[in-house]
């Protein structure tokens, strides 16, 4: 019974500490995308917040993000399926989905962090969208907003 | 088990079972911003004015988005007058703090809105 406190313990802490990191987080995301109704200026923060070293940040923040949705949905489970019976076995089992989770969420987010680290050493040249992309030069016609064009892929 | 015992201070059963139903409904939404711009983006991740305005053309994508900031929004602030609630015994800084909580969240409903719907301005 001791290590089973234990445990629900330093799970409610750590929901708290990341739900309080997640709200300081989406204010600041709210007053970033505000930046929408400044195209110019949106484009050089996104460019600023889309280089490798903040996409490699993201996946921390995609970490708090399963790890807080996964606990979440353990006291969901606890509060309306009685779920506390089986308290133990829900955790570990959430713990281990929430590996896989963090697996396959962090393989697709850690690529594209790596092209834009090539990208930005000048290992490969991206061809995209006309704004550049992390760490390029803006296409400064693109940027004053000529045409409306749809990203693609390459 | 009562509310206390749950750590949720003296909230209120209203607050408790929408702080279920609006995680309930973050996991869903959140699922797909990932998916959307972390996981599987255009252009490798290349969020720039246009891609993100092209995808906020679509009427339903405003409604997801809205949806998505008033339950985060509410989910949020609900959390944190939860551990206020907590932590703060003195009831006239529980209400000061609890007020300002307010204040800021429709606030930042207000900016959060006025991005979404394209009313700041740019070429929406």
């Amino acid at each position: 019974m001791h290590y089973k406190w234990k445990t629900g313990m330093l799970a409610w802490v750590l929901f708290r500490v990341t739900g309080l990191a997640l709200v300081g987080y989406l204010a600041m995301h709210i007053i970033v995308i505000s930046n929408l109704h400044d195209p110019a200026k949106f484009d050089e923060t996104m460019r600023f917040l889309g280089s490798w070293q903040f996409r490699v940040l993201e996946i921390g923040l995609f970490f708090i993000v399963l790890y807080h949705a996964l606990n979440g949905v353990r006291i969901f489970i606890v509060d309306f399926w009685g779920g506390a019976v089986h308290q133990a076995k829900l955790f570990w089992g959430l713990a281990t989905l929430g590996v896989i989770l963090f697996a396959a969420g962090t393989y697709p987010m850690l690529s594209h962090a790596l092209y834009w680290k090539d990208v930005q050493s000048g290992k490969i040249e991206h061809h995209g969208s006309g704004y550049g992309g992390a760490g390029q030069p803006v296409n400064k016609s693109v940027a004053a907003g000529s045409t409306s064009q749809e990203a693609k892929d390459d | 088990m009562t509310n206390r015992d749950r750590g949720l201070g003296s909230g209120g059963a209203f607050h408790w079972f929408f702080q279920r139903i609006t995680g309930a409904v973050l996991l869903i939404a959140l699922l797909l911003h990932f998916w959307v711009l972390h996981f599987f983006p255009p252009d490798h991740g290349n969020i720039t004015y246009e891609t993100v305005m092209a995808r906020l053309q679509h009427p339903l994508w405003r409604t997801i988005d809205l949806l998505f900031l008033v339950v985060g929004l509410y989910h949020g602030m609900n959390g944190v007058v939860l551990v206020v609630h907590d932590y703060v015994r003195a009831k006239g800084w529980r209400m000061a703090i609890v007020g300002a909580l307010w204040v800021a969240t429709i606030v930042f409903l207000i900016v959060g809105s006025m991005t979404i719907l394209g009313l700041a301005g740019g070429r929406a």
